[in-house]
């Protein structure tokens, strides 16, 4: 049956209940939005407890560096008043004997002390943290010189007002204090701030017409511990760590094909390097959306080949300075040509000389230490990274190799036993699962330090395409 | 988990939060989307964007009034926000035009999906003041705010809007299967 009926009302009554469910692409592309990802790394199952102390590095640096940064203003707030507290305690104590402090100060001290007086506990903390730090007398005198001309614009009233507070806020901040603290510090400070201003403002309010210096530096003090504490939990948010696991086949070569790092002699033979593993694990932690900082422990071996030297089985040896030979290493004669080998000449009867390769192989543990900066958005991401690496050097040998027969030589004199290298990647990351990812990183490592007097000219660098999972939590 | 919960854990990027909230609300803002935009994938676009929106800056709910109201209001916001950016708003007309109000219609024979089709096809900014005004509360001063017109301007759109609502319900009650056809 038709009637009339109100079109707002049709169609509130209508839609008064709709609901809908969007398809399911809409969330997947939200959190590809919304979600960044940190990581990646390496693997090997005896390296864990490597990698842990690798994190706990990584741990420590982030406290270090991102929550001194985030909390910067709330510390110079504390530490400015701090300072005014205990150096005016400092003064009061020494006034026999430190007679440097301007009158108006003196009178602050008195002040401060009597407010003191009242919170014990307080006044002995002080007391002792004073003794430590009196090195930093000086800048506090220069505090002190700044808050005085501050107060010195109130009248002598409104000082006693001004102290409270400044008293009763080094209750609470300790600018030595851990860095896990700062919340519940910032917290409690803010809520005792809010307090003490509000008293001390009803207070000034009352006894002066002027009290507008005042009042803008305390309530620009808890304006400033709001933004700080705003800051910090912002920055605490964002805290995102990835292990994983990488395995990369590397290939070692070096700026300089001709030199080689055994002896110059080889310099004219062909020297290729050998494709081998590195393997390990690696933490991630994200610092934001863009970057993220990652470490770890990886195990690699680099094997560097010179090809067609001459090899007879000779007693009379030629030594190379760079090798340190093995007992039975005397057995075998490396040359570069037979041409360059005299004493065969005196030794017609056992020319038997046969073309080898000479094999280095020298493998570290491998701790690097990398920015990752994330150049786009989307599941599958794009990260250039950058950093160092440190690497320990745990194995060194040098093998003679030839169709049917190889001997170890010896290993490296040459070799440092630290060095370094700049690594340079780009990493794609492909979220796989939830907070499972793959990443495929090519990267570029050059090294530095490697050998003791750069034999040479002989310059390796490494190129390796790793590649893992990672886990985030 | 408490709502309150999940609000200060999804603050806190917490990604589960995040989707936990996603799940509850997406239902009621896509609807709400749907209503704003001319299409389905339009509306999808807008629930996207309105839910990022809301996930960066759900610090900012001050848990004054619910958080639903809060949720639509950015999903709301963030709708207009693209026709101000594309500069559709045009359609600007403060013509007093006759107040309609009523119309004669068989209620039971009118579907939702057919309604909400009806609100797709009107131009944009009719389709914004009828949302805005008639089915979520604001009132002209608001919406003029909004959508950076004059009240006299939200007041004739919106009759227009009515206006072109009520002329295709009535002439489709001459062919009834109109109204099931969606």
């Amino acid at each position: 049956m038709k009637e009339y009926k109100d079109i707002d009302r049709l169609f509130q009554e209508k839609f008064r209940d709709f609901e809908k469910n969007p398809s399911g692409k809409v969330w997947k592309n939200i959190e590809n939005t919304l979600v960044v990802k940190p990581k990646r790394e390496r693997k090997a199952v005896w390296l864990w407890l490597s990698g842990v102390a690798a994190s706990l590095v990584i741990l420590f640096f982030m406290n270090e560096s991102v929550f001194n940064t985030t909390t910067t203003p709330t510390n110079t707030l504390d530490t400015e008043q701090e300072f005014s507290n205990k150096d005016n305690t400092t003064t009061s104590e020494v006034a026999s004997t430190q007679t440097k402090e301007g009158s108006s100060q003196s009178t602050e001290n008195h002040q401060t002390k009597n407010t003191i007086i009242t919170k014990p506990i307080h006044l002995q903390k002080l007391e002792n943290t004073i003794a430590e730090k009196y090195t930093t007398k000086q800048t506090s005198d220069q505090k002190i010189k700044q808050l005085s001309t501050l107060t010195n614009s109130t009248n002598s009233t409104k000082k006693e007002n001004i102290q409270t507070p400044k008293t009763n806020l080094s209750n609470t901040t300790y600018p030595q204090k851990s860095n896990k603290t700062i919340l519940q510090m910032l917290s409690e400070t803010k809520h005792k701030i809010a307090q003490t201003d509000s008293e001390t403002l009803n207070k000034l309010t009352a006894q002066t017409n002027s009290p507008s210096v005042t009042k803008e530096h305390t309530l620009t003090t808890s304006e400033n511990l709001a933004e700080s504490t705003v800051e910090v939990e912002k920055t605490t948010s964002n805290k995102k760590w990835a292990v994983s696991t990488v395995v990369a086949p590397v290939y070692l070569s070096a700026f300089d094909k001709k030199a080689s790092s055994i002896d110059d002699q080889f310099d004219e033979n062909v020297k290729q390097g050998r494709f081998s593993a590195a393997y390990g694990v690696q933490v991630a932690y994200q610092l934001n959306t863009r970057f993220s900082l990652q470490s770890g422990l990886h195990i690699v071996n680099y094997g560097y080949k010179t090809y067609g030297v001459y090899v007879s089985p000779s007693g009379a040896v030629s030594r190379y300075a760079n090798i340190n030979y093995d007992l039975d290493a005397n057995l075998v004669d490396v040359r570069a040509a037979p041409s360059m080998a005299p004493l065969n000449v005196l030794n017609e009867t056992k020319i038997k000389e046969s073309k080898g390769d000479l094999t280095q192989v020298f493998g570290y543990i491998e701790i690097p230490i990398e920015a990752k900066y994330r150049l786009n958005k989307g599941s599958l991401g794009i990260n250039l990274v950058g950093g160092f690496s440190t690497l320990l050097l745990n194995k060194n040998e040098i093998f003679i190799e030839m169709t049917d027969f190889s001997n170890k030589l010896g290993e490296a004199s040459n070799l440092n036993s630290l060095n370094f290298s700049g690594n340079l990647g780009l990493e794609l990351e492909y979220k796989l699962y939830k907070n499972v990812n793959f990443n495929l990183m090519p990267m570029f490592k050059a090294q530095t330090n490697t050998f003791e007097k750069n034999t040479a000219g002989f310059s390796p660098y490494a190129i390796g395409v790793y590649s893992g999972l990672n886990l985030r939590f | 988990m408490s709502l309150e919960k999940l609000i200060q854990r999804c603050a806190k990027n917490d990604q589960k939060a995040q989707e936990e909230i996603y799940r509850l609300y997406a239902g009621k803002l896509f609807a709400l989307c749907l209503k704003y935009s001319r299409n389905k994938a339009e509306a999808e676009d807008n629930l996207q964007d309105g839910f990022i929106q809301i996930f960066k800056k759900v610090n900012q709910f001050k848990y004054k009034g619910s958080f639903e109201g809060w949720m639509k209001r950015v999903v709301i916001n963030t709708a207009l926000q693209k026709y101000r950016e594309k500069n559709v708003l045009n359609l600007v007309s403060s013509d007093v035009v006759e107040e309609i109000t009523v119309v004669e219609v068989e209620e039971e024979e009118i579907s939702l999906d057919y309604l909400l089709n009806l609100i797709q096809e009107l131009p944009n900014q009719y389709r914004l003041v009828f949302n805005l005004y008639v089915l979520d509360g604001y009132s002209h001063k608001e919406v003029a705010q909004a959508l950076q017109i004059s009240e006299g301007t939200s007041k004739s759109n919106l009759s227009r809007a009515r206006g072109i609502l009520k002329n295709k319900i009535e002439w489709n009650q001459q062919e009834p299967n109109q109204y099931k056809a969606f």
